[in-house]
């Protein structure tokens, strides 16, 4: 056996041992790199040596220690955890608009009762005839605050969703991009693994996103689905657009239901914010009905009944309620014209102030405050039981995190033993070749000297 | 489980958040004073904080209702009083005169009951805040005199106040009641043929006139008893109403104020809890291998 082998064999650990500190190092710059996963080098014996003699070793992959399963865990978790955490906080917002309990609806429709009552202890007093004309205008005020808060909210929310679409179309292209440079670059067994981890970075994303689910193949592309319908495949990738009624559009026309924050948004927007619209309406609607009948039943002059006192345009409740009544003196105060006129009859303004406590309109079962406080509490039972959800999603969802993390993180301290190993793999395969250089230094220089 | 340092940093991240979290909670709770700043804080208490608080704003009303009523009461109760007095004295007076023959004397009497009579018309018109007691719901004067006959120019209005949950007091009596309208002879015509009466010497006239100012003063104190009992109502409306405001009140702080000593526990508790977790942080972050190789 040639001593030229050995040398070889040496010289194969050397550069083992090499590979081996540089990925330790590669791993070590990117410990804090976001979806980066450790690499390792594989090694084994080279195969060829003659007998029982090796002939030194081989690398025969660097490999990512990537496990699919703690993947499709960990984005089946952030699907639901990114649709309710986005979802709650839509809810969050839209219960901070109320108000409530001390700067809402209610206490201005508290105000207004009073002030009606207060005018009907004194129906000649002008100020007491002001101020129940200033308490309908702030109640309105309050609820054109609201609705508008809330048409803002609603529009910022589509603005928005508009936006994660759009993401996820980005993502999608990107996805199908590395796909093709992961196919270009060659067979699995030298897998680009930074390629991969951009492509899997992607994926966490779409799943966050989208909730698509992703199918890697063996040639290592992968593969982005939703619901059964393909968004990236190996010919190409599928951007998706919204529908007039936000829903989310296949380009072959399939409506596809999607999760994480775009179904989140979705949900809010098209279940969750109309409903709370409709409540808002329904219960302004409710409103001006009641009040503008009763004050219908009352007069303020003998031949004059009471006007309307609110007004809204149809469809729009909330946003366009107003006070139709201008002038303080056409309030209908009095239950009855004479003659002569009841100056001093109040009851009419008592019949009005009775809302407070009375069915708004007979048969509806619920007083006008009840009627808002049933709005409130569904807001708040909605938001309340979406941060609950939210919480234990996220919760969960971190905890899949940390599992993912622990297994594909990079860890210092490993590292460094790492290095430290090849460190001196490489200084025992250098002390290999100085001890081969003994044997044929000994060999060259000292045989053959016998008689010299 | 593997434990790497990206796990170790996101781990102890995800619980400073949640313990500042917890730490702003108790504190927003304490300086705000309420367990419930928002809907969905306590949903079913924050309905319940709702009615409670409408219940109050009720209440309040209806005290003010019952203080204004309580005034109305009052007033026309001294203004009846008053009357009550004026009549006893035309009804003294008118005695006297059945049992004097000297006319500057019956003269004398029939000017001082001449003026009772402008003092009852003035004390029947007599008014709060612009308004007047006896007049019902009208705004012109009670009783006035229209082509020498003494009539009723108010209306049957009834002020009504609501002085407690579902309890409404009627707070006025009308003129055409109590000055004696409704049963035909007012109190005013009385008083005016009295001092006719007195001036002719009419003796058979001023005792029928002496019976006439006794049924007035009937028909004054049937409305004074009806006042009285209107005040008794209010006053007992005031007391439950205060009961029900008391009652309410402490019923809201129930529901939505913080127990100040259990927040203020809460909060040093999740203080210590939040610094424990910074310290747990600085020192579990801090060690690497690289510090112990040379």
């Amino acid at each position: 056996m040639s001593d030229f082998v050995t040398l070889r064999t040496a010289l194969s650990g050397l550069m083992a041992a090499r590979a081996g500190v540089d990925t330790a190092s590669h791993n070590v710059a990117n410990a804090a790199t976001p979806g980066f996963t450790r690499q390792r080098i594989e090694q084994s014996t080279l195969i060829g040596g003659r007998g029982m003699i090796g002939s030194g070793t081989q690398i025969t992959d660097i490999s990512r220690t990537r496990e699919q399963f703690l993947d499709m865990r960990l984005r089946s978790a952030v699907d639901l955890a990114h649709h309710s955490n986005v979802r709650s906080a839509l809810l969050s917002q839209v219960e901070a608009e109320l108000g409530e309990p001390s700067n809402g609806i209610s206490t201005a429709l508290s105000a207004t009762w009073s002030a009606f009552e207060d005018l009907s202890l004194d129906p000649t007093n002008t100020a007491a005839r002001q101020n129940v004309l200033s308490g309908l205008e702030s109640l309105t005020t309050r609820i054109r605050q609201l609705a508008g808060g809330w048409e803002l909210l609603g529009s910022q929310a589509t603005t928005e969703l508009e936006g994660a679409v759009g993401q996820v179309n980005e993502l999608l292209a990107e996805v199908h991009s590395v796909n093709s440079e992961i196919r270009r670059s060659g067979s699995l067994t030298s897998a680009p693994n930074d390629l991969l981890d951009r492509r899997d970075l992607a994926l966490d994303r779409l799943a966050e996103l989208l909730g698509a689910t992703s199918i890697t193949h063996d040639n290592g592309t992968a593969s982005v689905m939703l619901g059964g319908v393909s968004l990236v495949h190996d010919a190409g990738h599928s951007p998706l657009q919204l529908g007039p009624g936000l829903e989310l559009l296949h380009p072959s026309g399939a409506t596809l239901q999607a999760g994480g924050e775009v179904g989140g948004r979705q949900q809010f927007l098209t279940v969750d914010f109309p409903g709370f619209q409709a409540g808002l309406d329904g219960f302004v609607e409710e409103l001006t009905v009641s009040l503008n009948t009763r004050h219908a039943d009352g007069w303020y002059s003998e031949t004059d009944p009471g006007g309307p006192l609110l007004s809204h345009s149809a469809g729009a409740a909330g946003l366009t309620v107003q006070v139709a009544l201008a002038d303080p003196e056409q309030l209908a105060v009095a239950s009855s014209p004479g003659p002569p006129f009841p100056v001093h009859d109040g009851a009419n303004a008592e019949w009005i102030a009775a809302l407070r406590n009375d069915e708004s309109t007979p048969g509806s079962g619920a007083s006008l405050p009840e009627a808002w406080r049933a709005v409130v509490t569904g807001i708040g039972v909605d938001t309340a039981t979406a941060a609950r959800f939210a919480h234990t999603q996220t919760d969960l969802a971190q905890a899949a995190g940390r599992t993912r993390e622990s297994a594909h993180g990079v860890s210092i301290d490993e590292e460094m033993v790492q290095l430290m190993q090849y460190q001196h793999a490489y200084e025992a395969a250098a002390r290999v070749m100085t001890t081969v250089d003994g044997l044929l230094d000994v060999l060259i220089n000292r045989t053959g000297l016998v008689g010299r | 489980m593997r434990v790497t340092h990206q796990t170790t940093t996101t781990y102890a991240l995800q619980r400073l958040q949640s313990r500042l979290g917890q730490l702003q909670k108790s504190q927003e709770q304490l300086a705000s004073g309420t367990r419930i700043g928002k809907p969905s804080d306590d949903p079913a208490a924050m309905n319940k904080l709702l009615t409670l608080r409408s219940d109050e704003a009720s209440a309040d009303q209806a005290a003010r209702n019952a203080s204004d009523g309580l005034q109305r009461t009052s007033i026309a109760d001294s203004h009846l009083r008053t009357l009550i007095d004026r009549l006893h004295r035309a009804r003294e007076l008118a005695i006297r005169a059945a049992n004097t023959s000297a006319p500057s004397e019956r003269n004398a009497i029939a000017t001082e009951i001449r003026t009772i009579g402008e003092e009852a018309a003035a004390i029947a018109n007599g008014n709060s805040g612009g308004r007047g007691l006896f007049s019902g719901h009208s705004d012109g004067p009670a009783v006035q005199q229209v082509a020498g006959v003494w009539t009723y120019t108010g209306d049957g209005g009834q002020v009504r106040r609501r002085v407690g949950e579902g309890d409404v007091v009627t707070v006025n009596v009308t003129g055409d009641d109590v000055f004696g309208f409704a049963a035909g002879r007012d109190v005013f015509s009385v008083l005016d043929d009295l001092a006719d009466r007195i001036v002719t010497a009419d003796a058979a006239g001023v005792q029928t006139s002496i019976a006439e100012v006794d049924t007035s003063m009937t028909n004054i104190l049937d409305g004074l008893a009806k006042l009285g009992a209107a005040t008794n109502r209010i006053e007992a409306g005031q007391i439950r109403t205060d009961d029900t405001r008391l009652a309410v009140q402490s019923e809201i702080s129930k529901v939505e104020s913080v127990d100040i000593a259990e927040a203020i526990t809460d909060l040093q508790l999740h203080q210590v809890a939040f610094e424990a977790t910074l310290g747990a942080l600085s020192r579990s972050l801090q060690p690497s291998l690289t510090q112990f190789l040379r």
